[in-house]
């Protein structure tokens, strides 16, 4: 095992939808599946197949309702997905860290010095 | 702590209840509304820590107050280093809480310690009976912090501050100074002491919602 930040990184939690999911679910007490749709931009497929992949993890908890006569499927964080989203984030940070300050952006060629 | 100016313009008793029914009822209105909210949009915000913190402020101001009343003013027999001292104990009990926050044990210590400090702090402080503004505005640093808004903390710490300001300043010198004149009326003095927090509260949420409405047709 080796000691890079990246070595810490979880692939069930770091590809990028899921890891919106996570980081949109941690901030609301519960997230309904329409939302986390449209903020994300999936399909209702992708999105069903990212969701499996988080609750079969025990990452997030499902739970399906209805509102009225309209189906509704709530999502919320659980305390291992909230410790997994966590250890993501340091391990970025650390990685963050390792990398050297980026540089001031060039100016454009189009752009000229002012006299 | 509820019951209106220090020379209260109606019956103590009943402004006291107005006040403490504004607080129960407007917690309950808006967690209401929160969840009507969390159902049309699909994102239920956390409301614990407004729901906490109206709590704790409305435990502080009718429970913690009248009993721990004064308990370093006793020790120490002065009032400056009296509440300086329970200060410093508020802000250990935070601290204390904090640092556990692993332990729920250790966070409810910090708690009762920071409670029975504010409660001091507030027993100390002449209040001038707008508790109820301190409760909300408690209630408004939750909010604030569930929504992560930036403008709603601005709005929720000046509200705060101008709260502070209606308790512990007599407001009738600054509206002496600006307009003129000088009233003894209660009544009168009541209005000048709640108007500016009223304003603050109003004032946020025409922006609220104005900048809201431009977020959505955008």
């Amino acid at each position: 095992m080796t000691d890079h930040p990246t070595a810490e990184l979880d692939d069930v939690v770091h590809q990028r939808h899921r890891l919106g999911i996570l980081t949109i679910a941690a901030e609301a007490k519960q997230v309904e599946f329409g939302y986390l749709r449209e903020a994300l931009g999936l399909t209702a497929g992708n999105l069903s197949r990212h969701i499996t992949v988080l609750d079969d993890a025990g990452l997030v908890a499902v739970h399906k309702g209805y509102e009225g006569k309209r189906p509704r499927t709530w999502v919320r964080i659980t305390d291992t997905g909230r410790t997994a989203l966590a250890k993501e984030m340091a391990a970025l940070w650390a990685l963050v860290r390792r990398q050297p300050a980026p540089e001031p952006a060039a100016p454009r060629p189009d752009q000229h010095a002012a006299d | 702590m509820f019951s209106g100016y220090l020379y209260p313009a109606g019956n103590p008793t009943l402004v006291g209840a107005y006040w403490l029914a504004v607080a129960v009822v407007g917690a309950l209105a808006t967690l209401a509304w929160y969840r009507w909210r969390g159902v049309r949009t699909g994102l239920r915000v956390r409301t614990g820590a407004y729901l906490v913190g109206m709590a704790a402020a409305l435990v502080i101001m009718l429970g913690v107050v009248p009993l721990a009343d004064s308990w370093s003013l006793r020790l120490l027999n002065n009032e400056a280093a009296a509440l300086w001292v329970s200060a410093g104990v508020f802000v250990v009990g935070l601290a204390i809480a904090a640092i556990g926050r692993r332990f729920v044990w250790v966070v409810a210590v910090g708690a009762v310690i920071a409670v029975l400090a504010a409660g001091n702090v507030a027993g100390l402080a002449p209040l001038h009976g707008f508790g109820g503004l301190l409760v909300i505005g408690v209630g408004l640093l939750g909010l604030a912090w569930s929504e992560r808004s930036v403008g709603a903390a601005v709005v929720a710490a000046l509200f705060t501050a101008t709260a502070m300001l209606a308790n512990l300043y007599d407001m009738e010198n600054i509206f002496s100074r600006l307009f003129g004149g000088f009233t003894d009326n209660e009544t009168t003095i009541a209005f000048q002491s709640l108007v500016v927090p009223a304003l603050v509260l109003l004032i946020g949420g025409v922006v609220a919602l104005v900048s809201g409405r431009k977020g959505t047709a955008r």
